[in-house]
């Protein structure tokens, strides 16, 4: 899910390259290195991912797997989607250099949020607390992201509001969809690999 | 999915030959000058102007033109849900819908400049190998450490790649068929966790195989790039036509 060249007015996506500038600059002041590599290869993995396609109906919807991006890499995850959106604008033509940082605002900050919600997993004493909040995190980021492609289509002009309620509408069977997908891989991860979860990965010291 | 965004990078060129520090640079101007176009005949003859840089280029136009199906995909549906929901004096009823002209002409808006600034994108990245052009970005003081974490995760795409389709050979050969049920969803979720366990264990091989060859986080290139005067006259010439279409755009 991307907006493309060419619809965003100048205001749009010159704002979202501030914001998403801000965000980009104080995550890698607090990268080092041997973090690179780590995220890179989660940033590939969901790439990889995007291309898995679940059936739905009729039809079938590709993963975006913003939510899980945040569960498990944490306060980086902004950095590794707005990569990730570098590549695809650059290689394969999806989204676009001009609304690269609104697009990275309108799926990394809820890939930050999806972060915050599954860490409160830990203020609850509960089962399947995993399941929960990853659930809700999978679906939050991804009606978060819709409702940031809308607003960011509607600030652009009064001409795409249409655009931007079908696009609206068509976020929620994707939202179902991806929190169930995130909360049964943040279960799985618990199970084998809790460690790379919630970016703890990047705090290790060395390996 | 093979990019193969290499595959013409070889190619013979005045674009080709042009100094991938000061190309990217001077697309970079191209790109952003395009996106603040508004009236149609200025985006007209910037869709002319990459449309005969493309030819210059040498690209085939087979390779251009399929990179320009996922936007062209993106935008069609434009050219009927802006006329149909914009209000506006200019309408025609066809049916029960009435129908306004003037979302014509804002959606063709949309799509020439949108279909002019991803040929310039194709042009800046299809001239010279990838890891070329990322190199010129870091010269061009793009940080380098996304500009490394672009560069690994362009690696891993692959690696990955081919970790996906044997997990799907091994899928099918156990008859797992995707449907729209509680099962299906539960097992991609699985599938994306065990996706993400391998690769991280895989990545942490990697890792210490480049540690134990000297990685320090920096990029080292065995090359400089060297800037002629061609480079820099072509670079005016560009900058030539964006200062001339801003300025039009304006004025009109």
């Amino acid at each position: 899910m991307h907006i493309s060249e060419g619809v965003l007015s100048p205001q749009v996506w010159i704002g979202g390259y501030v914001v998403a500038g801000v965000i980009v600059a104080a995550t890698i002041k607090k990268l080092k290195p041997e973090d690179l590599p780590k995220i890179s290869v989660i940033t590939s993995v969901f790439f990889v991912a995007s291309l898995i396609h679940v059936p739905l109906g009729p039809t079938s919807v590709h993963l975006l797997l913003i939510g899980l991006v945040g569960v498990v890499l944490g306060w980086a995850a902004f950095v590794s989607i707005f990569v990730g959106l570098t590549l695809q604008a650059l290689l394969f033509q999806h989204g676009g250099i001009t609304p690269l940082g609104a697009n990275a605002c309108m799926m990394g900050i809820p890939a930050l949020c999806a972060y915050g919600i599954f860490s409160l997993r830990k203020n609850f004493n509960i089962k399947h607390s995993e399941a929960i909040f990853g659930t809700l995190a999978g679906a939050i980021a991804i009606f978060l992201a819709g409702i940031s492609l809308a607003l960011l289509l509607a600030m652009s002009g009064d001409e795409f509001l249409g655009v931007a309620k079908l696009a609206l509408l068509a976020h929620v069977p994707i939202m179902i969809i991806e929190g169930a997908v995130t909360g049964f891989a943040a279960v799985f991860l618990q199970k084998v690999k809790p460690e790379i979860l919630e970016g703890n990965a990047l705090d290790a010291s060395g390996y | 999915m093979h990019p193969d965004i290499d595959k013409y990078a070889h190619l013979t060129s005045p674009i080709h030959r042009w100094d991938p520090r000061v190309k990217i640079a001077f697309m970079g101007i191209s790109i952003f000058t395009i996106a603040t176009l508004n009236q149609l005949p200025a985006i007209g003859i910037s869709f002319a102007f990459c449309l005969s840089l493309v030819l210059i280029s040498r690209l085939p136009l087979s390779f251009v033109t399929k990179r320009l199906l996922p936007v062209t995909i993106f935008l069609l549906p434009f050219f009927i849900i802006i006329p149909l929901t914009m209000p506006g004096e200019t309408t025609v009823k066809v049916l029960a819908f009435s129908f306004n002209l003037d979302g014509l002409t804002i959606a063709a808006r949309v799509y020439f400049k949108a279909l002019s600034i991803v040929m310039l994108i194709i042009i800046m990245m299809g001239t010279a190998p990838f890891s070329d052009s990322l190199k010129a970005m870091e010269r061009l003081k793009m940080p380098a450490m996304i500009v490394q974490m672009i560069l690994f995760t362009y690696r891993y795409i692959f690696v990955f790649l081919l970790e996906l389709r044997r997990m799907n050979t091994g899928m099918s050969s156990r008859n797992f068929v995707k449907k729209t049920n509680l099962h299906t969803v539960k097992t991609m979720g699985n599938f994306v966790g065990v996706l993400l366990v391998r690769s991280f264990e895989k990545a942490e091989k990697i890792y210490q195989a480049m540690l134990s060859r000297g990685y320090d986080g920096t990029l080292k290139t065995f090359f400089e790039y060297e800037i002629v005067a061609r480079d820099y006259v072509k670079g005016s010439l560009v900058m030539l036509v964006c200062i001339i279409l801003f300025v039009g755009d304006k004025l009109l």
